[in-house]
């Protein structure tokens, strides 16, 4: 498992990996949204954004993936990550 | 930290910021390589190789991009107003242009040597060429203006129409904001009125609100 927080090339291959399930509204609590990402995305890409987040990993219990999955989004803030691309996008100059 | 080393940048290296900057939209917009169009950034602005810090905690990278935009001049001029008008490119564009467009201007209207205009504030380089591009607006306006082209005929009318040359957006007259003024009470329709969350209580006739 890695110890710290994912790299800039990390993020954003995780980013591009989920981006088909990220909306513009969110949702107030964040494992709601954590939820609609994983609710969005097929088990390929739930088991290669693991791969991204703590390496070969060796779980096939449903509910250990998706424990895996929320806590590798919330502990390495995904959606801030999200929230920096989109600033980027919208507004270059702030 | 190693990122307390950014100045702010002088003209040539500020362009050559502002190029990477588009870089980088440009990569989050079209799914390219971001990561390192923004490592080139920092690179750029601190002057230190990107292989030192590439496998740092994201936040830290994208705090020290932060951090080196608050560093970076924030020049307040018409020029540099955002436009809606999207940019077309030009078939004799190449990367790199702005700076050898730019210094072009400026060599070319004050003789300065490039050495010095690379050194110039960024504030006032782009003030001097906002002022080099107004003079030749205003001069081709005035050439225009004697032309036959710059009046077009009306047949219904049978009078000659004058249309004036297009300005750059930064500088046309800017769009004043509605005045705000109360509806007369004679123009209100009669009897009972059910008027809630139609206008805002400042608009609203003193009747109706009481």
């Amino acid at each position: 498992m890695k110890p710290k927080k994912l790299n800039l090339f990390e993020m954003w291959n995780l980013y591009n990996t989920l981006k088909s399930g990220i909306r513009k509204d969110r949702d107030t609590y964040l494992i709601d949204e954590v939820i609609y990402i994983m609710q969005m995305n097929n088990s390929f890409t739930i088991k290669k954004s693991i791969q991204i987040m703590y390496g070969d990993s060796k779980f096939d219990n449903p509910l250990d993936v998706a424990l895996l999955f929320s806590k590798g989004l919330i502990n390495n803030d995904f959606l801030a990550f999200v929230d920096v691309l989109e600033g980027l996008y919208a507004n270059p100059d702030k | 930290m190693w990122w307390n080393r950014g100045k702010s940048p002088r003209l040539k290296e500020w362009i050559r910021l502002e190029t990477q900057k588009e870089k980088i939209v440009k990569a989050v917009e079209g799914g390219n390589d971001f990561p390192s169009e923004l490592f080139q950034y920092l690179a750029a602005f601190l002057g230190v190789s990107s292989k030192q810090y590439d496998q740092s905690d994201w936040t830290l990278i994208i705090e020290a991009f932060y951090f080196c935009l608050s560093k970076s001049p924030q020049v307040k001029l018409p020029i540099t107003t955002p436009s809606n008008e999207s940019s077309k490119e030009e078939s004799w564009d190449y990367p790199e242009r702005n700076w050898h467009l730019y210094s072009h201007l400026l060599a070319k209207t004050y003789g300065w040597e490039l050495e010095y205009i690379s050194c110039l504030q960024v504030e006032e380089a782009l003030a001097k060429i906002q002022e080099i591009i107004v003079d030749d607006q205003l001069s081709r306006e005035f050439e225009y203006g004697l032309s036959e082209v710059a009046y077009h005929y009306d047949k219904h009318s049978k009078t000659s129409k004058f249309v004036p040359l297009p300005r750059p957006h930064w500088m046309r007259t800017k769009i004043q904001p509605i005045k705000k003024s109360l509806i007369p009470k004679a123009l209100l329709p009669m009897g009972v009125v059910i008027a809630d969350g139609v206008l805002p209580e400042d608009l609203m006739p003193k009747e109706i609100l009481h």
